[in-house]
């Protein structure tokens, strides 16, 4: 009898707990919701309903006016091509940095070799390097040296060497990865880089995934670089960068046309999120299972 | 005996895999970004201005960290010290909060025990901020808190009868805003990557913890935290980066145009201020000086971090090996000694 | 195998390194010869450079010939219509403009194309960066890409900048453009054509000259003004200008600024008031600075404080919703210092007044101000590697130079343009109304004179974008409070000039 009163007193404050951690969790969603909830509204908005109230809960009937109004902000507005850019710069750089960044890291991890310490202390140097100074040097060189302005190489392939991914990784891959799986696909037979691809690969997929949507979204939301490699052809400019055109303007706003350019950015990678999220969160509890 | 110099043998023979595996990731990088990184280091010891091309020696971080007689050298000294302690101000004021937050968060969403419903929901909205363009989110936010009399917190003032309020022109409000955006925009990142830590960790110890009867204040002290200090490591380490190179939002948070807000701007805003400004204020030599200084002291910051927590496991496995070692060249010696016998 | 890699690592930085020397000393030599330069010759150079430039183009004509002794050295009004002789080459396909919005362009393409055939179709423009910030920082490394380009477009900020530097920009006369030319042309954007040795590199098709434009019903009813002229007498002067403000601000129930913003009174003052260059030398002397500056802190102070000026700033939404009838900050000013570009369609008046069917749509009427002004204006620029060089040449020439073009340019595009016997027509015409003003009023008329008011005999410097930008934040820090005294505001603007620009010495 008592035994059961114990178990309903626990059940209680479990239940009690849930619900005080479900109140909390209901604040933190209303704070993150609201200022992109704001951000659509006022997409929906005219100017000057903006420029009146700027703020409002109630979303208005403009979006389509605002939509055919980014053009007259910036010529170069172009939905379709924007997504398509972003998306070649943002899918290209995440394939090869999550690819290369656990290839780097399971090279760190399971050899043992001479330099081996000292590659990981540069690793970890390099991270530590403001990227303000590096990359104009980086746009000189590219550019001036290289002659590849306007070109996707520049923003693509140095995913390769992404040093906090491989940091990430690495530490991912100490804390929860055998290092007797390596031996055991050895004696198996298994070559060095099947055992890399067939088995290191899946069993990282957590980690894989976590910074899969971390690149992508770092790729797709990189205005710094982009801007300073894509400079004059139209045809290859990027979503940022075109929403940045839009926002820069400063004769003639439209405040609605700024808003619903931000919006249309921000869609598709929420969108792309929310799908590839049910799948991260599964591979994180995936990841969970091991030994 | 045996097994020991098989061992050794092995490990040998693998090693070229070692440099296979990490060669793309330097030579990408070595192609990518050595030039640059040479470049900032020769940029420190050279003038500035129309002075870029003559050697100064330690002049540039003489002057920054000293200062020096004229208006100039005197102002960027207070400059780089004022742009330094705001990123310090700031990085702690949206460290703490976020790294709260999101163990917090991530404990929760991983104990088994407690029944949150609509948790993938949370666990996705949670991260959206973390997407949307730091442009974005600054002209946001500014619709809420800034300098105009239209944003809404002032309408909402004015709309009850009171006065303006200029947030952008008060240190507190300034760097109270950015710091919880900084949190808003990151904690969702962090509690991913916490949890993905926390389910990383063998389930087969939570079981024996409860099994033992542990409480989850606990199993949290116990079994998950020290379990999950790579991935802390890991979160303290870039946070510490990504803090002292903190860039974006501070930059971009200001009303008035071309016009930095000056309780914002941080080291990095002061490297790029001296970097990347018109032909005449170019300013290389003070932007290669800060960025190495930065360096240091993120480097050092770095070590420390590392040595508080170095690892245990690693030196372990670091000391058998030498007991190996060790072991492998008495017994070689034995034999030796064994065989002139 | 570790040494050998070490080896090579090593010779792989050096190289790059090498590589890094070899960039970085020819764009630094050039910019260090310009600078200093500059800085030893600004003063003088500069000033003889205006004098030519203003009014006497006879003299201006034969000093540019003696030092080209190419041109021939009359300037009568035939040479004017001709195009000189072109070095540059003609290898090029298209004429490459650059540009960071394209509005402009796209009005002059079609009228440049039926003035010269040859061109129909051999023009394209090319948008580099969102704004003229972004665009003064991206040029360069559009140049550096190797990518064609022909001419660019410059802001008042840093065309100076711009046309300081060799590598950069090339002497229009290598497209057979001449100063002769600009014998119609306002003064002062040819000043500003020309680098510190006194050569003409860029070329201005728009004069922006400003005035003060205010709210037509709130005149009326707080000064009892009703017409532009009576409105101008309350404002002819500075000392008129404030007492007006005080009688409005009064009447208002002090609620009504007079002036927009800290900044477009310091547009106005400095541009009608300044008599020096700010950097002399390559020195701001204290004395210097404190002549340039005016009693210009204390009469921001007094004001700012009465009341008489706004405190929002300008290119923010504030700045807009001030101007209005309605909303959060109905009738907080009475009028604007705007430039002729805000002044068109879609300009920054339309936005004051709300866009067509706002509040304040069609209130406005514009006066010359207190003083004659400018505020930007554009330029355009021959790069180095210009291969049109023909094609370059008439496109300035058409923009800049000819009557017919300009005129037809002037009327399409509602811009004031660079030429003032084409401004003296148009203005004559009395065809030309803007419905952004009361009753249609021509802001051209107005301007007119204005425009003919600007002097800039030698006081422009390549670094005034900045030192206006300083100066407005030591100005508006000491005005809402956070520095203490007028000595503290000078001492702040003259420290962050100093840290902004190391090429200059601050006493």
């Amino acid at each position: 009898m008592e035994q059961v009163g114990v178990k309903d007193n626990y059940k209680t404050i479990q239940n009690l707990k849930s619900a005080g951690c479900f109140i909390v969790c209901i604040l933190l969603t209303l704070i993150c919701l609201v200022p992109l909830y704001i951000m659509i509204v006022n997409a929906c908005r005219g100017h000057n309903a903006i420029l009146q109230s700027p703020v409002s809960l109630i979303p208005g009937g403009n979006f389509v006016e605002n939509m055919k109004n980014i053009t007259t902000q910036s010529p170069q507005w172009n939905l379709w091509l924007g997504y398509r850019n972003s998306l070649i710069i943002a899918a290209g750089s995440t394939l090869l940095t999550v690819f290369f960044s656990a290839m780097t890291a399971y090279g760190l991890t399971v050899y043992q070799f001479k330099v081996r310490d000292g590659a990981y202390t540069l690793i970890l140097a390099v991270m530590m390097i403001p990227i303000q100074v590096t990359s104009t040097g980086f746009v000189q060189f590219m550019v001036g040296t290289l002659g590849l302005a306007d070109s996707f190489i520049p923003l693509i392939v140095p995913a390769i060497a992404a040093p906090a991914i491989v940091f990430y990784m690495r530490q991912y891959m100490k804390s929860s990865f055998p290092l007797d799986i390596v031996e055991a696909a050895r004696i198996d037979g298994c070559s060095e880089f099947r055992t890399f691809i067939s088995i290191a690969l899946p069993m990282m997929k957590p980690a894989i995934a976590v910074q899969a949507i971390f690149a992508f979204v770092q790729n797709w939301n990189n205005y710094y670089t982009q801007n300073m490699i894509l400079i004059s052809n139209d045809k290859m400019i990027t979503m940022p960068m075109m929403v940045q055109k839009v926002l820069g303007q400063d004769k003639n706003i439209d405040l609605g046309a700024q808003y619903a350019a931000v919006a249309l950015s921000v869609i598709p990678i929420i969108l792309i999120y929310v799908c590839l999220s049910r799948f991260i969160v599964g591979g994180v509890a995936l990841g969970g299972v091991k030994e | 005996m045996a097994s020991a110099a098989q061992r050794r043998i092995k490990s040998i023979s693998y090693a070229k895999y070692g440099y296979i595996f990490i060669a793309p990731f330097f030579i990408v990088y070595a192609f990518f970004q050595i030039w640059p990184l040479i470049n900032t280091f020769i940029l420190s010891v050279y003038g500035n201005g129309a002075e870029g091309d003559t050697f100064v020696g330690m002049q540039n971080f003489q002057t920054l960290l000293f200062g020096g007689d004229d208006r100039s050298a005197r102002r960027i000294h207070e400059e780089f010290f004022r742009d330094f302690g705001n990123t310090l101000i700031l990085w702690v004021g949206n460290f703490i909060p976020q790294i709260l937050l999101s163990l917090i968060l991530a404990v929760w969403f991983t104990d088994s025990k407690l029944h949150i419903p609509g948790q993938g929901f949370f666990k996705v909205v949670m991260y959206l901020p973390n997407i949307i363009t730091a442009v974005s989110v600054a002209a946001l936010f500014m619709r809420f808190f800034s300098n105009s009399n239209m944003c809404l917190v002032n309408g909402l003032i004015t709309s009850s009868g009171g006065q303006a309020y200029m947030f952008e022109d008060s240190a507190f409000w300034s760097r109270a805003i950015v710091m919880f955006i900084q949190t808003w925009l990151w904690f969702g990142n962090t509690m991913i990557m916490m949890m993905s830590g926390i389910l990383g960790i063998n389930p087969s110890l939570f079981e024996a913890a409860a099994i033992d009867g542990a409480t989850s204040g606990q199993v949290l002290r116990k079994v998950t935290l020290p379990l999950l200090r790579p991935m802390v490591v890991y979160t303290l380490i870039t946070s510490m980066i990504g803090g002292l190179q903190m860039f974006d939002i501070p930059f971009l948070f200001h009303t008035k145009k071309e016009t930095l807000n000056k309780y914002l701007e941080t080291a990095a805003v002061f490297v790029y201020k001296n970097f990347r400004t018109s032909e005449d204020k170019v300013q290389y030599g003070y932007a290669g000086a800060a960025s190495i200084i930065l360096f240091i002291i993120t480097a050092l910051l770095g070590i420390l971090v590392f040595r508080m927590n170095r690892d245990a496991d690693e030196a372990r496995k670091k000391k058998e090996r030498k007991e190996l070692v060790k072991a492998y060249k008495r017994e070689q010696k034995m034999a030796k000694m064994g065989g002139i016998d | 195998m570790n040494k050998l890699t070490r080896t090579l690592a090593l010779l792989a930085a050096l190289a790059m390194t090498a590589t890094a020397f070899v960039g970085c000393g020819e764009d630094k030599d050039s910019s260090s010869t310009a600078a200093t330069t500059a800085a030893e010759e600004s003063s003088e150079k500069a000033t003889t450079a205006a004098e030519e430039s203003s009014e006497e183009a006879t003299t201006a004509a034969e000093e540019s010939s003696e030092e080209s002794s190419e041109e021939s050295s009359d300037s009568d009004a035939t040479a004017a219509t001709k195009l000189g002789a072109v070095s540059m080459p003609d290898t090029g396909d298209t004429l490459t403009v650059l540009c960071w919005t394209d509005t402009d362009l796209k009005a002059m393409f079609p009228i440049v194309e039926a003035a010269y055939p040859d061109m129909a179709g051999k023009i394209a423009y090319q948008n580099v960066g969102s704004n003229g910030t972004e665009a003064m920082e991206q040029y360069l490394t559009y140049f550096s890409s190797g990518s064609d380009v022909d001419l660019y477009v410059c802001d008042a900020d840093w065309v100076l900048s711009y046309e300081n530097n060799d590598e950069y920009s090339a002497p229009l006369e290598g497209v057979g453009i001449t100063e002769d030319m600009y014998s119609d042309a306002y003064g002062y954007t040819v000043a500003m054509g020309k680098d510190t040795k006194g050569v003409l590199k860029g070329a201005s098709w728009q004069a922006a000259a400003g005035g003060y434009c205010y709210r037509t019903d709130l005149a009326e009813q707080y000064l009892g003004v009703t017409s532009p002229k009576d409105m101008q007498a309350k404002v002819a002067d500075w000392d008129t200008f404030w007492a007006t403000a005080a009688e409005v601000y009064t009447a208002s129930g002090n609620k009504t600024a007079m002036a927009d913003t800290l900044a477009g009174v310091w547009r106005a003052y400095s541009a009608g008031n300044r008599t020096s260059a700010w950097v002399q030398n390559g020195t701001i002397t204290a004395d210097n600075a404190k002549a340039c500056l005016g009693d210009f802190i204390s009469m921001a102070k007094t004001n700012y404080d009465a009341g008489y000026i706004t405190t929002v700033d300008q290119w923010t939404d504030d700045w807009y919703a001030i101007g209005q009838s309605d909303g959060a900050m109905a009738n907080a000013t009475m009028g604007y210092f705007f430039p002729s570009w805000s002044l068109a369609a879609g300009g920054q008046l339309e936005s004051s007044e709300g866009g067509e069917g706002g509040s304040t749509y069609g209130l406005y009427a514009i006066t010359q101000g207190p003083t004659g002004w400018f505020w930007g204006g554009s330029w355009l620029c021959v790069h180095p590697n210009c291969d049109n060089g023909t094609f370059a040449g008439q496109f300035i020439k058409a923009m800049t130079v000819d009557d017919a073009t300009m005129k037809e340019y002037c009327e399409s595009h509602s811009d004031f343009v660079n030429n003032k016997s084409v401004m003296k027509e148009v203005v004559a015409d009395g065809s030309h109304t803007n419905p952004l003003f009361k009753d249609g009023q021509d802001q051209f008329s107005v301007l007119y004179d204005s425009a003919d008011a600007i002097t800039l005999d030698g006081i422009a410097t390549q670094y005034d974008g900045t030192i206006n930008t300083k100066l407005q934040d030591a100005v508006t820090a000491y005005c809402k409070g956070d520095l203490a005294d007028e000595e503290a505001c000078y001492n702040e603007f003259l420290d962050t000039v100093a840290a902004a620009i190391s090429d200059i010495t601050v006493e």
